[in-house]
């Protein structure tokens, strides 16, 4: 099995398992659509809607306040609505890629812009996503670099970078930590504030990557990016994202989807490759969807908008807190979404959505004894 | 003559008032409590029905100004709305030809009928075993028994052409004659002018027994009934008896609710009166001109013991009126006495919850150990003054997005010269302790100060705008800048400086008098009120979307019926106490809001 497009015959389960990957689910209407339009033209559309996703998008992000708990409505209000459900899947796994939460930030307004730009290169280049990164104040403070000195460069905090965000643990060597910490020297978030201050930048000569310059956080962010140990780590994900999380690919699976993908950096192409590839349609029902996806993919399938403001606080309860992750990690997934507790929280969730019922649970409702 | 928005406002609460006793009722019905039961009427012209309704009935509705009601229900402005009247639309081709067939032999269109049939009102009564009762007067008896022809002979026609023999039956019981045209599922009776309907022969009979025997076993002769009407001011209008008291004092849900220190601050003693075992509860609604008055009397003597901290001990003495600041929203007048209700805090709040220890630690801190109920809570009079007024920013400052609005407390010093050094001493170390919090959290602190106003030195804290990069949009901390101020023997807490500097000026005027009897003046403006959300629009609008999954078409629609609804309010004020001796309240509106449009019945 390849990465080879898809050939066998398109059929109703196909294109549902292409709609429940990609964009939440998928309602009859659109499934009709998608049965008469054919495989190319279909995940065509999903990357690309024809639908304004720009204006849909400056209308959300007017509506977003600098509270948390209505920003997560804003966002699942934004997924339940979008014309472009792709983009806020992607976007939701940047999320946990970065694993940037609040409860280390403490800033709503940090926490709004570090999404806002996740989804701005969610599907563009991973260069350009790095660089608007490593100049995101969320993320200095969620992996520890708030402050960093010329004096003392904050290794913490290359660290995480390198390990966390880029290249991977194992990947990267103890000078490429220390000339990471001194790059990044001078930026500093203070008094709920980016600070950039040149004189406190060590401007002398690092090397990173085996590569030596006077470089500088933007510099890091490209040099990352060409790593090929850093776009196996993202090709790695996304197959967990879009193909299986049972199944863990070998390395000949990876190996050239990861070679063009460090040649041109293109998240948009990587996916589109992923959807379109035989491998993607041979491989259904084997994630577990997380309890954003379940929520949002009932809404989206039945075409109803829930009350998002409760129902952010009872995802978060089912283990899935929209600008909160539980660690730098992000969200385990997989099986991890499944324990006693979540099955019983899922089935009432999923029950209360398809009936339409109110939000938050009512504890007296009989329904709600039963599950 | 009362405007439209005027008769929405008395709709909307005789249906809120019926549904809480059917709820009510039918709770009580499952619960097997055939005893229970209550009388309700609404506003208007009213006239007698009791000595025809069954004493065993379980809930009455008494319906005074119906022709009213039926002229809203049939106003198009109304029901082009999405209401319940707009919902029921009998949409058959046989109802439609029926209703013009009616009107062609009555000589006038269906809502004058109603209006004709209801006019001097209507009395809906339900009794044991799911059986309903209804007594309207009509404006005249030729009317009545012309319409009934009408629908008898129609009806009859009918049944005969489909051989439903039984369908239309003729009777008389104590010499009235009675019908039913739907074969068995109603009755209906004519007497003078009044039509009796009935969805069971028995409950029929039983109207028609109490009419024959001069109002014998009526609801008119139970002497609770006619205590409850006098204590209610004359129309008698609710009464509930001890099992439905006691369901509707029941705890719902989180029995913690109960024990919060707060609700037991502001509701001692009325909870006491609802769950009184013995005696009745009575609702009185009464409509002057634009002034809607409802009022409430229980028949249960102010509570002693633990609770008694809400009320005066002196005849005379009272809540105080409220306090008059500009652009007032809201102001609430509280008698109570902080001490006792604190020295009884065991006995009222048993629960020590890590709120009540949070807030005994930090008191511990502020005031420097003093004991919390002798020297603090000890250390203010029972009369105790909030206020609630619209800001006006400064554009020196800027304006929040979010405009919420100032907000004081005001207590009397038993001590002034000693507790006014004892509160700013406490006052500042609270705002110092909040400083260093929001330091170690990298935020914006406030800067603390002094200034003069009207020869008074007040202190006030507050952020600085300056590193604010657009004071057109500044974050919602803007809406306060936290004071205490002392005005002679009265300690003043306020969201912010303006307020405080108002409330200077207030309380320089001469000490009111205290409303007799009276321990809680609740009072709400509000156009002022829908002024203050109209300011909030947008974000509250937002905030409906994502609580109620709504779109924004929906919410808007929704945000504006509050804000209609708040304007036709008017000043509501809402004053609770013991007048008499005896647990009452009184709720009174003073409408007003855009015009309706007439219908065309009501014109001249």
């Amino acid at each position: 099995m390849t990465w080879t497009p898809h050939q066998q015959p398109w059929d109703r389960t196909h294109a549902a398992h292409l709609f429940r990957r990609v964009a939440f689910g998928a309602n009859a209407t659109e499934l009709e659509r998608a049965l008469a339009d054919g495989p190319a033209k279909t995940i065509y559309r999903l990357l690309k809607p024809a639908a304004d996703v720009a204006a849909f998008n400056r209308e959300m992000d007017a509506c977003e306040t600098l509270s948390l708990p209505e920003l997560r409505g804003w966002w699942l209000r934004r997924m339940m609505l979008t014309p472009h459900p792709l983009l806020e899947k992607m976007t939701l796994f940047w999320h946990g890629w970065f694993g940037v939460g609040h409860n280390r930030v403490n800033h709503a307004g940090f926490m709004r812009d570090h999404i806002r730009a996740l989804r701005a290169h969610a599907l563009g280049k991973l260069d350009a996503l790095l660089g608007a990164i490593v100049h995101d104040p969320a993320v200095f403070l969620a992996a520890g670099g708030a402050n960093n000195p010329k004096a003392l460069p904050n290794e913490y905090f290359a660290r995480q970078l390198l390990a966390r965000y880029t290249v991977g643990t194992g990947q990267f060597s103890p000078r490429d930590v220390t000339d990471t910490a001194r790059a990044f020297t001078g930026y500093h978030v203070r008094g709920g504030k980016w600070r950039d201050v040149p004189t406190d930048h060590d401007a002398g000569p690092k090397t990173i990557f085996g590569q030596t310059g006077t470089w500088t956080p933007a510099d890091f962010a490209r040099l990352a990016a060409k790593q090929p140990a850093l776009a196996r780590r993202v090709v790695r994900a996304l197959y967990r994202q879009f193909i299986s999380e049972e199944q863990e690919p070998s390395n000949d699976v990876i190996e050239p989807l990861a070679r063009s993908f460090a040649a041109d950096l293109d998240i948009g192409k990587l996916v589109a490759t992923m959807l379109r590839s035989q491998i993607f349609f041979a491989s259904p029902a084997q994630r577990v969807k997380s309890p954003v996806e379940l929520a949002v993919g009932i809404c989206r399938t039945l075409g109803v908008t829930v009350p998002t403001l409760p129902l952010g606080a009872e995802l978060a309860e089912l283990g899935q807190n929209l600008y909160q992750p539980p660690t730098l990690k992000g969200w385990p997934g997989g099986r991890a979404w499944i324990n006693h507790a979540t099955i019983v929280g899922r089935t009432k969730l999923a029950t209360r959505l398809v009936g339409n019922k109110k939000f938050p649970a009512d504890p007296a409702s009989p329904e709600f004894q039963l599950a | 003559m009362i405007r439209s928005g005027s008769r929405l406002i008395v709709i909307l609460l005789a249906v809120a008032v019926v549904e809480l006793c059917l709820f009510g009722v039918i709770k009580l019905a499952k619960q097997r409590r055939p005893h229970a039961r209550i009388f309700v009427s609404t506003p208007g012209k009213t006239v007698p029905f009791d000595d025809w309704i069954p004493e065993q009935a379980l809930a009455v509705l008494e319906v005074g100004g119906a022709d009213k009601i039926v002229e809203l229900a049939f106003d198009p402005a109304f029901t082009g709305e999405k209401s319940f009247w707009s919902q029921w639309k009998p949409s058959a081709l046989g109802w439609t030809l029926f209703r013009r067939n009616l009107e062609k032999e009555m000589g006038c269109d269906y809502p004058t009928m109603w209006h004709r049939l209801v006019q001097d009102g209507v009395t809906v009564a339900s009794g044991p075993n799911n059986s309903f009762v209804a007594v309207a007067q009509a404006s005249d008896a030729e009317f009545l028994k012309k319409l009934n022809n009408v629908l008898v002979t129609v009806t009859r026609k009918d049944a005969a052409k489909k051989s439903e023999t039984n369908r239309v039956v003729e009777a008389t019981h104590r010499d009235v004659t009675y019908w039913t045209i739907s074969g068995g599922t109603e009755y209906h009776a004519i007497i003078g002018n009044r039509v009796v309907l009935a969805n069971k022969l028995d409950a029929l009979k039983a109207v028609l027994d109490c009419q024959a025997d001069a109002g014998a076993g009526s609801l008119a002769k139970r002497a609770d009934y006619q205590a409850a009407k006098r204590a209610a001011g004359g129309v008698a209008t609710l009464r509930v008896s001890p099992e439905l008291r006691q369901f509707l004092a029941k705890p719902k849900g989180d029995a913690a609710k109960e024990q919060n220190p707060l609700a037991v601050l502001l509701l001692a003693g009325y909870t006491e009166a609802l769950k009184a075992d013995t005696g009745w509860l009575a609702l009185n609604a009464d409509l002057q001109g634009q002034a809607l008055s409802l009022r409430v009397a229980a028949d249960c003597a102010k509570p002693k013991g633990t609770t008694a901290f809400s009320w005066p001990t002196q005849s005379d003495d009272g809540a105080w009126p409220n306090l008059d600041v500009p652009r007032k929203i809201a102001a609430l007048s509280l008698y109570r006495n902080l001490h006792d209700f604190y020295a009884g805090k065991d006995a009222l709040f048993p629960e020590r919850t890590s709120q009540l220890i949070f807030f005994e630690n930090m008191m511990g801190i502020w005031f420097t150990g003093r004991d919390l109920t002798e020297e603090v809570m000890g250390a203010v009079d029972p009369h105790i003054r909030v206020v609630v007024a619209a800001q006006q920013y400064d554009s020196a400052i800027g304006t929040p997005v979010v405009k919420i609005p100032a907000f004081a407390i005001v207590f009397r010093m038993k001590n002034p010269k000693r507790f006014a050094r004892i509160s700013e001493e406490a006052w500042q170390k609270a705002f110092g302790l909040v400083n260093v919090t929001r330091g170690q959290k990298a935020e914006a602190g406030l800067i603390l100060d002094r200034k003069d106003h009207a020869g008074i030195r007040y202190t006030f804290a507050a952020f600085s705008p300056d590193d604010e990069p657009d004071h057109s949009k500044l974050d919602a901390r803007f809406n306060y800048s936290p004071s205490i101020a002392h005005v002679g023997e009265y300690l003043v807490f306020s969201s912010t400086q303006q307020l405080t500097e108002d409330l200077i000026a207030a309380l320089r005027k001469p000490a009111p008098a205290p409303l007799d009897g009276v321990n809680a003046l609740l009072e709400i403006d509000g156009a002022r009120l829908a002024e203050i959300l109209d300011i909030n629009r947008e974000p509250i609008i937002r905030g409906n979307m994502l609580k109620n999954g709504q779109d924004r078409a929906a919410a808007e629609a929704g945000f504006n019926n509050y804000v209609n609804i708040a304007r036709f309010l008017g000043h509501a004020s809402l004053n609770l106490g013991a007048p008499d001796g005896k647990v009452a309240g009184e709720l009174t509106f003073n409408l007003h809001g855009p015009a309706r449009k007439q219908t065309a019945m009501l014109k001249p």
